[in-house]
């Protein structure tokens, strides 16, 4: 342990001390070559005010450069490759995977949870935000719904494995759930060995996990809407629900997207809640586990694995064309 | 020593020009105004010649030297923003004392001069303040202060008084009019949308419009011998009448032909103008009642009760009349002005040649 | 109160009820008695239990003499707890009621309802051994002893001081380098700016998984394999898209006038940066700080690929994984387990709630 915090103190030291010493260096080696005095001092400064910006930048690009843009790049060339890299193989793993039967149970169950997830987190978060608005105890009930956001997908697993839980009989059920269905007379259920249940088990904890989110940012969004418009409304005699379909939804229409696709995005990543609660068993593969399984489990296959990515990329990459669109327009604006 | 010359000056951002042909000289020690409608580039003008923006075509000179490249720390610029720009999380001496700081000056130089500035300013109870517990026009007079310290040759005013309420805005007025008065070999440029602070300020009032310099003048020579409808209409308050006319003849005299009586005035005209549509101007407070033909005659439909003065309407005609006159509400009046205070515009220009100023 | 508004209350009530519960049920597992957790649900926690064990007889006292046999005597139960029914055999360990008497190969056995028993035996010493199965009813439990077990034993202590080492280097090391890039993105002017923006936000949404093996083959090439340094460099490489957008944003919220203002004042870009733009954006760097800081702490994936899986470098979200696959059934365990890791984040959550949501406004989102 000693020798791990030394190591962690000269890490964190000497990267910030470089990354200081650089900017600062790098800015007065420019004020040196081209000195903004003199004769020459417009267009030396015109000068240096080119390559400044790219001092300041510059760690920035080489460390996401280095750690996201070239591994990407990288990936997506070992998919033309076998197993362990060494072996140009084309398309080969492209046309495996059209005929894997594991990938299309993954892009099943991925579809299946981009249709039921963002809706739902969406719904029940504009559902809280609107509820919770101005209740006395609103404060504190945000903060329970929005807790989970702090809890690490592992720990959600074990919070809901045990309601999950299941016991045969004779021995009481501890699990919630099935304490309630054998309460109500039914037979308890091995929820999360139950093709399709299991998916639904899985997607609720997610749920769980992202309404918070959802609801913190919509919360903001309703609080942003005029309140002169909904006074407006009212003085025209509109009813609570009409205000809140005809004036306050479409006011905050774009957020409503902006949180959608935010969630869309985390569950076509999703990993850890099937990872742990599963492992991609009993039909509950998803594409993130179904890459980690075949780029480090059993017997591993950088290829294959890779050529699974590749196909999750394909499918964040309108998103993220619809992320840069968006920056693009505000930059301009 | 520290005129500002502009020749050309063009601005574009992205494909838009908000700037075109920019040509003025600010003589050393002036109080130059640039006035104009929001939109108009006064502050985009500013910014360049602080050097906060890049100029895209044509020359700036400062003191005798090409500025365009030049960095804005060796400009010898300070600025005055409109939102003040304090930095939030230094106290008034902090932010006064910023700039001395940067250029390496000693601690007692610093001090004497952020005590001298606070002084000037009456601040000298707040400097151990934060922005954030000072009023509007407390403020203000730091964001001043941070200007003086710094000794700059030329001081630029970004519509600093338009964030203030009316009252405090009369103050700081003469508050910058005094300052004026104390360094008068320092030159200013000052940016407002405000004709009252431009008339009241200012050596030369330049007014913007659309980009381009509109005209350029004398506070006074701005008013009475505008040379453009919109300039004719920015200065002066209620802006001034413009009677449809149509010219007669133009030549030595110039006849019109009005909705109520045609007028012969001694003043000459272009001859090719004959038979064009013109506009005739008069400022409100030039009309008065006659009982002749007049310029213009309709029903009154609003009277405006100023205490001082009455604002007549009548038919989008303003006058100006002293005194309360509510008596005059609902009546027919016939109104008239002496023919020295009417100008003539044709396509937006003056077309009459004007009285010489008295 | 309007019904309307009643049902509002109720409304919102159930929703907590139902956000709550799971983590409470966990949270009163971790602390019950692990003998009594299979008993019964967590929620029953409150009552007394019903729960069969077996115990041995230890007499207490010698034995007496009564005409030819042997009185061994004793006491069964604990303090607290109620005789339901003993029996034998574990087939049938609720046979006999209280007081009553049954023969046994070591002679008459009978259990008196007080726990107290009596051992009619031919022989002066008690048979050993003998094994007597009690149902009981005991009175709720808790205890600590659950987590003691884990953060010693199982090695959560050693993972939470794992899990700090990860983190807290992961936290700070993106916030200088990614300040510099956000400052030059939101007051510089210069060619490509848009295009860095851009390339900033798509690198928001890359699925970390396209970079794993290329950075782990990396790592091996240049001898860092596995261990903090590597973990470091690749949570530093995958915040920083989210500090740069995150920083930008609050940097741009920022007046404008005030960086001209410094600039005119003669202030190098350097110092700018450093004395102005940085204090003004503290709210910010918490924002970022606190979101890396969960995102880390919480992270499962990079660790498992860039950590060793042994205990001086395993971290909570591993160890508690792992303990999932050994002690599946053990939930007083887990559940301790669980609570270990996430203290700190929720402590962290409910410190600086407001910091996450201004993060979250300021245009934070993400995922793995």
């Amino acid at each position: 342990m000693p020798e791990a915090l030394t190591l962690a103190a000269a890490t964190m030291l000497s990267v910030l001390f470089t990354c200081v010493a650089w900017v600062w260096g790098a800015n007065r080696m420019l004020d040196l070559i081209w000195p903004a005095t003199g004769r020459r001092a417009g267009r030396n400064s015109a000068r240096a005010g080119l390559i400044r910006p790219w001092l300041f930048l510059g760690p920035a690009l080489v460390f996401m450069g280095l750690y996201l843009v070239w591994p990407v790049l990288r990936t997506g060339w070992l998919a033309l490759h076998d197993a362990t890299g060494a072996r140009f193989v084309g398309l080969e793993n492209l046309r495996w995977l059209a005929s894997d039967a594991r990938l299309y149970e993954a892009l099943g169950n991925s579809l299946a949870w981009l249709l039921v997830v963002p809706a739902v987190s969406t719904a029940l978060g504009l559902i809280a935000a609107v509820l919770t608005d101005g209740l006395r105890w609103g404060v504190l009930a945000r903060a329970v719904l929005f807790m989970p956001m702090a809890i690490s997908f592992v720990g959600a697993a074990v919070i809901w494995k045990f309601i999950y839980a299941f016991t045969p009989e004779p021995a009481p059920e501890i699990g919630l759930l099935n304490a309630l269905v054998t309460a109500a007379g039914g037979a308890p259920q091995a929820w999360l060995t139950r093709a399709f249940v299991n998916d639904l088990a899985l997607m609720v904890v997610v749920i769980w996990m992202q309404t918070g989110f959802a609801m913190v940012i919509l919360s903001a969004a309703l609080r942003a809407v005029p309140e002169e418009t909904l006074e407006a409304a009212r003085l025209d005699g509109a009813g609570p629900w009409t205000i809140f379909t005809r004036i306050q939804v479409p006011q905050i229409r774009g957020t409503l997207a902006v949180v959608w696709t935010a969630i869309t995005i985390m569950v076509l990543k999703l990993f850890d809640i099937v990872f742990v609660m599963t492992n991609g068993q009993w039909g509950t593969q998803v594409l993130a586990n179904l890459i980690y399984d075949w780029m480090f489990r059993g017997s591993p296959d950088a290829g294959r694995g890779a050529a699974v990515a590749l196909v999750l990329m394909a499918l964040v990459t309108p998103l993220m064309i619809w992320n840069i669109r968006a920056a693009l327009r505000e930059e301009r604006a | 020593m520290t005129s500002i010359i502009l020749e050309n000056i063009a601005k574009s951002f992205g494909g838009t020009r908000v700037l075109d042909g920019i040509d003025l000289a600010v003589a050393s020690g002036e109080l130059l105004v640039i006035v104009g409608p929001s939109g108009c580039g006064k502050t985009t003008l500013l910014r360049l010649i602080a050097g906060l923006e890049p100029i895209t075509s044509g020359r700036l000179m400062i003191g005798g030297q090409v500025m365009n490249d030049i960095p804005h720390a060796r400009r010898g610029i300070a600025m005055v923003f409109q939102n003040y720009a304090l930095y939030p999380h230094m106290n008034v001496r902090e932010n006064m004392a910023f700039a001395l700081r940067v250029a390496g000056v000693g601690r007692d130089r610093i001090e004497t001069a952020v005590t001298r500035a606070a002084r000037l300013l009456d601040l000298e109870d707040c400097l151990d303040r934060f922005p954030r517990a000072l009023s509007g026009g407390q403020r203000q007079r730091v964001a001043i202060g941070r200007a003086i310290v710094r000794e700059p040759a030329v001081f630029l005013f970004d519509e600093p008084l338009s964030n203030l309420d009316a009252g405090l805005r009369g103050a700081m007025r003469l508050e910058i009019a005094r300052l004026k008065a104390r360094l008068s070999d320092r030159t200013m440029i000052h940016v407002t949308h405000d004709q009252l602070e431009a008339m009241t300020l200012a050596d030369r009032i330049v007014v913007l419009a659309g980009g381009r310099i509109a005209q350029v003048g004398r506070p006074l020579d701005l008013y009475e011998r505008p040379e453009t409808e919109f300039v004719a209409r920015f200065i002066g308050s209620p802006a001034m009448n413009l009677i449809p006319a149509t010219v007669i003849a133009a030549g030595a005299v110039t006849r019109l032909r009005l909705a109520t009586a045609e007028i012969s005035l001694a003043r000459p005209t272009p001859p090719d103008l004959a038979g064009a549509e013109v506009n005739l101007g008069v400022r409100p407070e030039h009309l008065f009642p006659s009982g002749g033909p007049g310029l213009v005659a309709g029903r009154v439909d609003v009277v405006e009760a100023l205490g001082e003065v009455s604002l007549i309407h009548l038919g989008g005609i303003t006058a100006k009349l002293a005194g309360t006159r509510q008596d005059l509400g609902g009546q027919t009046l016939r109104l008239s002005a002496d023919p020295a205070h009417l100008h003539l515009f044709h396509r937006g220009r003056s077309v009459m040649s004007h009285l010489p100023l008295g | 109160m309007s019904a309307l508004a009643l049902l509002r209350h109720l409304a919102v009530a159930a929703l907590v009820a139902l956000w709550l519960l799971p983590t409470a049920g966990l949270l009163v597992t971790a602390l019950r008695d692990p003998g009594q957790i299979t008993g019964a649900g967590w929620w029953s926690a409150p009552f007394p239990a019903t729960v069969t064990v077996f115990r041995r007889l230890a007499p207490t006292t010698p034995a007496r003499a009564d005409g030819d046999a042997w009185l061994h005597e004793g006491q069964l139960l604990g303090p607290d707890e109620t005789l339901l029914a003993w029996g034998l055999s574990a087939r049938d360990p609720a046979a006999l009621a209280p007081g009553a008497e049954i023969a046994t190969r070591a002679g008459d056995l009978r259990v008196a309802a007080n726990g107290r028993y009596v051992l009619r035996s031919p022989q002066p010493e008690a048979a050993p051994g003998l094994r007597v199965f009690l149902r009981l009813r005991v009175p709720p439990r808790f205890t600590f002893e659950n987590f003691a077990r884990v953060i010693g034993a199982e090695g959560m202590g050693r993972a939470f001081l794992n899990s700090l080492m990860v983190t807290v280097p992961a936290t700070v090391l993106p916030i200088l380098v990614a300040g510099f890039a956000a400052y030059a993105l939101a007051f510089m002017r210069f060619a490509g700016r848009a295009l860095i923006v851009a390339g900033v936000v798509a690198l928001l949404v890359v699925p970390l998984h396209l970079t794993l093996i290329p950075l782990l083959r990396l790592h091996n090439a240049i001898g860092l394999g596995k261990g903090f340094l590597g973990v470091w460099l690749a949570h530093t490489g995958f915040g920083l898209p989210l500090a740069v957008h995150l920083l930008r944003n609050a940097m741009l919220a920022l007046p404008r006038e005030i960086v001209d203002c410094a600039r005119l004042d003669g202030a190098s870009e350097l110092r700018i940066f450093f004395r102005i733009v940085l204090p003004l954006s503290f709210p910010a760097l918490a924002a970022f700080a606190t979101f890396q800081f969960l995102w880390v702490w919480n992270d499962l994936l990079v660790a498992l690929v860039f950590l060793g899986a042994g205990p001086d470098q395993q971290v909570l979200t591993g160890a508690l994984r792992e303990m999932m696959g050994a002690r599946g059934g053990e939930w007083g365990l887990l559940a301790a387990a669980a609570f270990v890791a996430m203290a700190l984040p929720l402590a962290v959550f409910f410190g600086l709630q407001r910091s996450l949501v201004r993060g979250l406004l300021t245009g934070a989102v993400k995922g793995g």
